[in-house]
């Protein structure tokens, strides 16, 4: 028995010592873009041959430069290829993988183009270079005139199969922009591209903000000589007043689950912060200091929101039940912190700083570490920071090249985008596609 | 010559009278005489006795001087409770089917085949049931080969992977590794999201020379991506610094572990 019991430990001792925990952990690793390789679709012999092979070269460019654009793919100058694309096939079998690994590639995308019929019909393989087997087959029916929106469907779905969640491309961006006609509000995709007047009826329009249903916008407008909230259909139709109180009507904010607007009212005389119902009805003061109250963003769950006050006399980001209970201060560094904005994620709060040399930053806000990282430094004024509907990516205003336009920014600030090149650009939004 | 005797008893009685007196004087005397003398023979022989006792050395300074030098060494461990290597054994032992497939030796195998099916008791049955079991799972056999005699000695706590020394040095170099990992460690943007969940252990070999022989993934993350980027980065490494003089054997050849987070 004492033997039989001695052998059942030393067996068991072995199975610790093989699986003993190492002693040594590696973290805190820098994250990098995925190198990813598309090489241009190719057309098949089948159906309109020369329309298929025009389209299939407009859809290359545009997939790459929306994978640039989420900050996580660096995609491969076709120049550098090894391989010929053109003898390969899309399976896997088909596909020398040691020479796309040679140049360096992680991920590579191969796709063909067949237009039959007057429908347009894309396969496409995303293969991971270095891991056998791992590899999806989509295939899309368009119609031929759809090319934009077949390119953000595919690049959607190339950003899905390598990070498992939901990319910014299906998202579009308001802000507000100054016009000979005044300051209007324009709409525009993800990229800054595909820009479209909304407003035109004031010359004065503000702070707008794109509701979850990605239709419809809500801004402050001086329309009727007062700064009153409106709503407006990303079209420019059906504009409708939403609240009108004496003072300022600023800032809304929709709630995630649709059904509330925060928003900053001045009609006690001092700013602060109220909840309505969408309609503009029933207002609720969740705030009662002194100081300016202004700027709510709802957390993502619908139970908290993030403002900014001026109640210890600098203006600070802080958060409090949606109920307006329990206000916390959050920042304490600097003495002008504002445009606290939510992340979709919940993780994260990012606002705009000003710091000891007066020029305004975007910062982050960690809500699990209470720690406060840096996004731009040294690079114009920085301002009116957004999150992108997948919590990734931050568009905001820099002045960085003379002109306030609109840059994109992931979340530690190794990779920004130029959205615009025309300047004079205000208070960016993102927001889903409807 | 009563006169006489009387004249003599009268010369002699004051004599014997002051002798009889003396006497008892010197009685008396001599009695006290020789308590005292006693007293101080003993006094003297228990000085004597004090002074010889407490003047002895402690230590025999006459013994022949031995050197020694101290080396460390592991518990010595006894069989009964912790089974070590049989000594009587070859520390390499050879596969016993090799043997059986020698063809100087088939007259044995043919013997052992044809033995008759002993009946055994109950004891015996567990024992040999026992037995290679024993061949097959004990992992000490494994690394008695790898290690040969060095491994004999192991750490006070029992450990068969050598001493504490070498598990120092081991773990030493292991941060070094680590370190130089560390420097060069990037992972691809699209793992971001997942940073929180994903953890790879990977199994390193280093030659003598520093180089890398061998990286496996020996607990998988069970995302193929990181175990691949985490592979791929450690492969960049040229060198990684030469192991210990102690420990280049044990490096090349069972290595050791790292684990990996993003």
């Amino acid at each position: 028995m004492k033997n039989k019991i001695l052998v059942l430990l030393l067996v068991l001792s072995t199975h610790i010592l093989v699986y003993a925990k190492p002693m040594i952990r590696i973290e805190g690793a820098h994250f990098r873009p995925l190198q990813i390789a598309l090489p241009e679709l190719m057309a098949q012999q089948t159906g309109d041959m020369t329309q298929a092979k025009a389209i299939a070269q407009q859809l290359a460019p545009l997939i790459r430069q929306y994978l640039e654009l989420s900050g996580v793919f660096s995609v491969l100058n076709p120049k550098s290829y090894l391989a010929d694309p053109k003898k390969e096939g899309l399976s896997r079998a088909s596909i020398r993988m040691q020479q796309w690994s040679d140049i360096g590639a992680e991920g590579l995308v191969k796709g063909q183009v067949q237009l039959s019929g007057g429908k347009l019909s894309i396969d496409l393989a995303i293969h991971q270079v270095g891991i056998a087997k791992d590899s999806e087959q989509k295939k899309y029916m368009v119609n031929p005139q759809d090319v934009k929106k077949l390119s953000l469907k595919i690049s959607q779905d190339i950003y899905r199969y390598f990070t498992g969640e939901d990319s910014p491309f299906m998202s579009q961006i308001v802000a507000g922009k100054s016009l000979p006609s005044g300051k209007q509000l324009m709409l525009m995709d993800m990229d800054g591209q595909n820009q479209r007047q909304v407003t035109k009826q004031s010359n004065l329009n503000l702070l707008p903000t794109l509701t979850p249903e990605g239709d419809t916008i809500l801004f402050t407008s001086y329309l009727r000589k007062n700064p009153d909230l409106f709503s407006i259909r990303t079209d420019g139709t059906d504009l409708k007043i939403i609240s009108s109180y004496p003072g300022l009507n600023i800032g809304a904010s929709v709630s995630p689950d649709k059904s509330k607007i925060a928003l900053t009212l001045s009609k006690d005389g001092d700013s602060e912060i109220y909840v309505m119902d969408r309609e503009g009805k029933n207002p609720q003061r969740l705030t009662h200091s002194y100081g300016i109250d202004t700027s709510p963003s709802w957390s993502p769950d619908g139970k908290q929101i993030a403002f900014v006050s001026a109640r210890s006399g600098n203006p600070h980001v802080y958060v409090m039940n949606a109920d307006g209970s329990n206000p916390q201060r959050l920042t304490f560094q600097g003495k002008y912190n504002q445009t606290p904005r939510f992340s979709p994620r919940g993780d994260y709060i990012v606002f705009t700083g000003r710091d000891e040399r007066k020029v305004f930053d975007i910062f982050l806000f960690d809500l699990k570490t209470k720690k406060i990282s840096r996004i731009t430094q040294e690079q114009g004024s920085n301002e009116e920071p957004s999150f992108s509907p997948n919590g990734r990516l931050i568009v905001f205003t820099s002045t960085r090249n003379a002109l306030r336009d609109l840059y994109l920014s992931n979340l530690d600030g190794t990779f920004q985008r130029r959205l615009t090149q025309d300047g004079r650009y205000w208070t960016p939004a993102f927001g889903s596609l409807p | 010559m009563p006169v006489f005797r009387i004249l003599v008893w009268s010369q002699i009685q004051p004599g014997i009278a002051l002798i009889k007196r003396y006497s008892n004087n010197f009685k008396q005397q001599s009695l006290n005489f020789a308590l005292l003398l006693s007293a101080l023979l003993h006094a003297l022989m228990i000085g004597l006795l004090l002074f010889f006792w407490s003047a002895r050395p402690m230590l025999n300074l006459d013994r022949t001087i031995v050197t020694i030098h101290l080396a460390k060494l592991g518990k010595k461990r006894d069989e009964k409770l912790l089974p070590r290597f049989d000594a009587s054994e070859p520390l390499v032992k050879e596969a016993p089917e090799e043997k059986i497939a020698e063809p100087e030796q088939p007259q044995i195998a043919e013997k052992k085949i044809k033995a008759p099916p002993k009946k055994l008791v109950p004891s015996e049955k567990s024992s040999l049931l026992a037995e290679p079991k024993k061949k097959h799972v004990n992992p000490l056999d494994l690394l008695k080969k790898r290690f040969g005699k060095s491994s004999d000695e192991g750490l006070e706590s029992g450990s068969a992977l050598g001493t504490s020394l070498q598990q120092d040095l081991q773990d030493s170099y292991a941060a070094q590794v680590a370190a130089l990992i560390k420097q060069s460690y990037n992972l691809p943007a699209v793992l971001r999201n997942q940073q929180n969940q994903l953890v790879v252990w990977v199994r390193l070999r280093i030659n003598s020379q520093g180089k890398l022989l061998k990286a496996e993934i020996i607990r998988s993350s069970g995302k193929a991506m990181f175990d691949n980027a985490v592979l791929v980065g450690v492969k960049k490494i040229d060198l990684f610094g030469v192991p210990p003089l102690q420990l280049r054997r044990m490096i090349a050849t069972v290595g050791f572990e790292l684990e990996f987070a993003p």
